[in-house]
């Protein structure tokens, strides 16, 4: 860079203007760091939570499921959940947190998750639909949450690297060549005045 | 062959018979029943031996109490058959129907006795002889018991005439 | 079902009679019996359950008639065995019950399991797979052909009038569960005319007291559900059981702690206080459905009265299926490890 720069006084103005945008862009970008990494921090604090109680859910719901399972004579088994009656309809909006696009699901659920008769069935599938059905909430959202949190992981992973491109290279360099052109500017001055000088004193001798 | 002869006749018919169908159907039920434990446990047979045998006594006690008659009538004897009167004939029958009756009733149930002591012997081997045979001997008492009347009526109570010479 | 043929009074303590002796069956009974005698013990099954894992439980099971053909057989073959065994019990049962009547009533089980799924098939229009029992009395062909040709005079009146009613009750609003519940209520009161038309006191108990173990079993699920609101109570609790079904009714708007009072009464004042109180506290039915096998299975020990009969046989099957459920419930648990606790409380 400091090689095919050109050492005008012109080119002084552009980069001083330069590092002046370089800089508040620097600002900006790591303010927007410090807001990604708030909003992720909050994000994965409630996915702890949230997975936890899903996947307690759900070890009940195969538990359940498994007693039901082996109370029940097989035919029954298959015959009680052959056709279900919960309808089940997702759909995917989506939402800019930070100017980044996360999705946001929303559901659509319409009918019991109980579809079948009682005298052949057991207690447990009842208690295990119902635990399933309790997960399945929680799990859109635990899947929700999840990909948000993934996606700004990216930007700021991206922004840092932005933020650390700026501080580290690009604003260290351009002061860099202000120098280099600043210094070239007072030299062909100093050269300038120099030669104004000796032209002077032949002048006066 | 005259009256008395006949009522004599189906006296002794009746006892052997009866007694013979009571024991008939109770070993019937018992034999079913050992045969169908035996059809799972093979070595339980001689414990159910002497169930399935027990009800056959009665039988027996019916086929004596007719031999008992026609030995006092003197079938088997010289001269054949004595000559018996109405009277005689009717005391031969009464004689005989304690032990037809008695006989074939507690037969039947010696059976169906018989027939819990097995399935109760398949379950608890040890307890064989302590219950199932000694319940089903208690109903063989009244078998006996009618067996002694028939034949204390036949020795000490009928005055049997002399047979003829 | 009209009013005087109900046998709604409860004129007996634990258990209802279960009849007479009839000596046909003297050889069957005693069969029956003995093979009684390989039944697992209540011991037995502790045991499997307090097991350190599924290969010391399965260990326990070698020398039966379960035994796994080798070690580190999968849960598949283990389930096959099982259906073997079930299918075995049931041969013997259709082979020793000289009254075929019998034999076929309890083969309609499978019948209207059978039916179940195919309505359910059919009636949501998909398709009708050929994975069938075929432990009922129609044949298979003849079922496949039946509702592939929607030709259902082929199949018996019994049946077809199962299908006609779960239909109609299908299309009022196109509810799956109406059929189940037009098929279970249709069940129940078909094996009811038919003990009664066999005469069998035994049977009609039987009947009677499966209906009103179901019908505790229901009023319980229904609370823990808090579904009640959407079935009508009518359409669920079989009639025909030796408790009114007002009763269950009744029992709906009471809470868990007010139940057992209710039952006070009847014979199941037991089953309901265990019931509720371990599905208040659990939030589980593993205690009321253990409590309600257990006063089926000790009303079928109560045939042990009986020397000859119908009736042990009957319980033989009825005992027999229940060990299998219960042998395929341990070794699920073990091979899932479960809590040894939850084994336990299921099984006794």
């Amino acid at each position: 860079m400091l090689a095919n720069v050109n050492a005008t006084r012109m080119e002084l103005l552009r980069l001083r203007k330069r590092v002046a945008l370089a800089s508040r862009g620097h600002r900006l970008l790591s303010e927007k760091r410090d807001e990604i990494s708030r909003r992720l921090i909050k994000i994965a604090r409630q996915i702890q939570p949230l997975r936890e109680r899903v996947e307690k859910e759900l070890l009940e719901t195969c538990r359940r499921f498994m007693l039901a399972r082996a109370t029940m004579e097989p035919e029954h088994t298959k015959a009680a959940l052959e056709v279900p009656t919960k309808k089940f309809s997702l759909a995917i909006t989506f939402a800019s947190v930070m100017n980044v696009k996360v999705p946001q699901l929303t559901k659509e659920i319409a009918g019991e998750i109980i579809c079948y008769g009682f005298a052949t069935t057991s207690g447990e599938m009842d208690a295990a639909l119902l635990a399933l059905e309790r997960a399945l909430d929680s799990l859109i959202e635990l899947a929700e949450k999840e990909k948000q949190a993934r996606l700004l992981a990216t930007e700021l992973q991206m922004t840092r690297r932005r933020v650390n491109v700026l501080e580290h290279v690009v604003i260290p360099e351009l002061h860099e060549t202000i120098r280099f052109i600043f210094d070239k500017l007072a030299e062909a001055e100093r050269d300038n005045t120099s030669r104004l000088m000796k032209i002077t004193d032949i002048i006066r001798a | 062959m005259d009256y008395g002869m006949t009522l004599a006749f189906v006296g002794a018919g009746l006892a052997a018979l009866m007694a013979g169908i009571g024991s008939a159907i109770g070993i019937g039920i018992a034999g079913r029943s050992a045969t169908g434990v035996l059809s799972e446990k093979p070595e339980r047979y001689g414990q159910m031996f002497i169930m399935v045998v027990l009800p056959g006594t009665q039988g027996f006690y019916g086929f004596l109490a007719a031999f008992l008659v026609m030995l006092n009538l003197n079938f088997f004897g010289e001269g054949g058959a004595m000559d018996v009167s109405v009277k005689l004939g009717w005391q031969v029958l009464a004689a005989c129907l304690p032990i037809a009756f008695a006989g074939m009733m507690s037969a039947i149930h010696q059976g169906k006795v018989c027939s819990g002591g097995i399935l109760m012997a398949a379950k608890r081997p040890e307890m064989a002889f302590k219950a199932g045979v000694v319940y089903a001997v208690m109903v063989e008492v009244y078998a006996v018991l009618g067996l002694l009347v028939t034949m204390f009526i036949l020795l000490k109570g009928i005055n049997w005439p002399t047979p003829p010479a | 079902m009209n009013n005087e043929q109900r046998t709604t009074n409860l004129d007996f303590y634990t258990y209802p009679s279960v009849g007479t002796d009839d000596w046909c069956y003297a050889f069957e009974t005693a069969r029956v019996r003995a093979l009684e005698l390989q039944m697992f013990t209540r011991a037995a099954f502790l045991d499997m359950a307090n097991a350190e894992n599924f290969e010391q439980a399965a260990d326990l099971l070698s020398g039966t008639e379960y035994a796994l053909p080798g070690p580190g057989e999968d849960f598949v073959q283990l389930e096959s065995i099982l259906l073997l065994r079930r299918t075995a019990a049931r041969k013997i049962f259709s082979d020793l019950m000289r009254q075929k009547s019998i034999a076929e009533l309890f083969k309609t089980r499978d019948d209207f399991a059978n039916l179940r799924l195919a309505l359910r098939r059919t009636l949501t229009e998909k398709p009708l797979l050929n994975d069938y029992s075929d432990e009922g009395n129609v044949s298979l062909d003849l079922f496949e052909q039946a509702f592939t040709e929607d030709n259902y005079e082929l199949l018996p009146t019994y049946m077809q009038q199962a299908v006609e009613q779960a239909v109609l009750a299908y299309y009022q609003n196109k509810d799956i569960r109406q059929i189940d519940f037009v098929i279970d209520s249709f069940q129940a009161d078909y094996n009811l005319k038919e003990a009664r038309r066999l005469k069998s006191v035994f049977l009609i108990d039987l009947f009677g007291i499966q209906n009103d173990l179901t019908g505790i079993r229901t009023m319980l699920r229904l609370k823990f559900t808090e579904s009640h609101s959407n079935v009508r109570p009518e359409q669920v609790f079989l009639k025909g059981g030796f408790v009114e079904p007002e009763l269950f009714e009744q029992a709906l708007e009471l809470g868990y702690e007010s139940l057992a009072p209710l039952f006070f009464a009847t014979p199941y004042y037991r089953i309901v206080e265990a019931g509720a109180s371990y599905l208040a506290s659990e939030k589980s039915f593993l205690r009321a459905e253990q409590q309600c096998d257990e006063h089926l299975t000790g009303f079928l020990k109560s045939t042990l009265q009986i020397t000859a009969g119908p009736q042990p046989i009957v319980a033989f099957l009825l005992m027999k299926e229940n060990e299998i459920r219960n042998v395929r419930l341990v070794l699920t648990a073990k091979k899932n490890n479960l809590d040894t606790k939850l084994i336990q409380d299921r099984i006794g």
